[in-house]
């Protein structure tokens, strides 16, 4: 990304949740989601094997209001 | 008539899985709720900075010259138990860098040594102490300046943890109703050392342990923890260079020289502490790879044993940008749900 972040989800080896702290910096992450994160803090949890970087995740579709068939 | 106080009429009280967001933001007391029992009867050193006349002038008297105190300092021992819990407590603070996994009631912490390229900020927590009723305090701040665990027969596993804070105290009753913290403790009967080939498998030497003592010391860099605008207190902690070290006493075997063969050769090892409670339960402090740094011959109950040192620079470190970079790690499994939250 150009702005300096970069979408990550945890490294398919983690299963369960993981927490990550290092100093002042916080992160927690769960199987199967996508979160956006500062390029310095993707690099140490990359390094760490926490991440793995992911496609930027998909809008969410919008609900379908009106179920009424259209008229002919 | 006044009444005196009792040690044992102490309370000290901490979060165990929080810590403070920043350096200036103290924990609420809703936060500091684990109470801590300490194994030896201990208060809080803390201590003033005044500037006496030959401080200012170079030469002069040896007595304050101004009506104001420069700094304050608050420095605090915990000699406790080494549970699985305040393990990982201390590793956390000392260490900077813990990953935690799992799902409740099964937890796996890593512990690894905070990456100076990427923050040298050191994790700070509040602590809640009533030495007596007259007497409640918060040190704020506190940072881990090292940890020593001991690991001996017929004793519990133990830890002692020095730590130093911004310097600030807060007074007042506390908010809530701190209760003692459950904790899971081990004996040194329930540890393995077993040393191998870096890399390679490692076998039990446990049958021929005495005793064994690891150091953790992160070596903050408490003199620039002030600067202008943080007033008569440290506004920040920083890590330098981490250290740990070992000591080991291992008797010797009649059959062969190993250790004294690993120190003169210089021979490169690997070793594991392990303590086990369950399989869900346990400590691991782990070097990849070290050499023998001091090997002092020995008699014990008029047993010969090895007295084996390994400083830091006996371990192997990668360059910094090897991945993983670890001469030292370590891991603890237990029900906590996480530290510095």
């Amino acid at each position: 990304m150009a702005d300096g972040r970069v979408y990550a989800t945890l490294a398919p080896a983690h299963t369960t949740p993981v927490k990550f702290r290092h100093g002042m910096l916080r992160f927690e992450g769960e199987p199967g989601k996508t979160c956006e994160l500062p390029e310095a803090d993707f690099a140490l949890l990359k390094k760490r094997g926490i991440v793995v970087e992911a496609a930027k995740p998909a809008p969410p579709q919008p609900a379908i209001r009106n179920m009424q068939p259209e008229k002919e | 008539m006044p009444e005196p106080v009792l040690d044992f009429e102490s309370v000290l009280a901490l979060s165990l899985t929080l810590a403070q967001d920043d350096y200036v933001t103290v924990q609420p007391d809703t936060e500091l709720l684990d109470v801590i029992p300490l194994s030896e009867a201990s208060a809080p050193e803390i201590s003033a900075t005044q500037i006496t006349d030959r401080n200012w002038t170079g030469k002069g008297h040896p007595y304050a010259t101004f009506q104001r105190k420069v700094g304050q300092d608050v420095a605090r021992r915990f000699n406790m138990p080494a549970s699985l819990e305040m393990i990982g407590w201390s590793l956390a603070h000392a260490m900077g860098d813990v990953t935690t996994s799992g799902t409740m009631p099964d937890y796996t912490h890593d512990f690894d040594f905070a990456d100076a390229a990427v923050s040298k900020q050191v994790p700070v927590s509040t602590i809640y102490e009533m030495l007596s009723a007259g007497i409640e305090q918060r040190y704020h701040s506190m940072a881990v300046r090292s940890v020593e665990f001991s690991i001996a027969n017929l004793q519990l596993v133990s830890a002692v943890a020095e730590l130093t804070g911004s310097g600030e105290i807060s007074t007042g009753a506390h908010a809530g109703t701190p209760a003692l913290l459950s904790q899971e403790l081990l004996i040194g009967g329930e540890v393995d050392i077993q040393i191998g080939n870096p890399g390679g498998a490692l076998s039990s030497i446990k049958e021929r342990i005495v005793n064994a003592t690891v150091r953790v010391s992160p070596n903050l860099i408490e003199n620039r923890g002030r600067f202008p605008g943080s007033g008569q207190y440290k506004g920040r902690e920083i890590f330098s260079s981490h250290g740990v070290s070992l000591t080991v006493g291992i008797e010797a075997d009649q059959a062969n020289s190993d250790f004294l063969d690993y120190f003169l050769a210089d021979t490169p090892k690997a070793l594991k502490i392990i303590g086990t409670i369950s399989a869900a339960r346990s400590f691991t402090f782990h070097w990849p790879q070290f050499r023998v740094g001091q090997n002092q011959l020995g008699y014990q109950d008029r047993l010969l044993q090895y007295n084996v040192t390994v400083g830091e620079e006996n371990i192997f470190k990668e360059t910094p940008s090897a991945s993983p970079d670890v001469p030292f790690e370590a891991q603890v499994k237990n029900g906590v749900a996480g530290y510095l939250g």
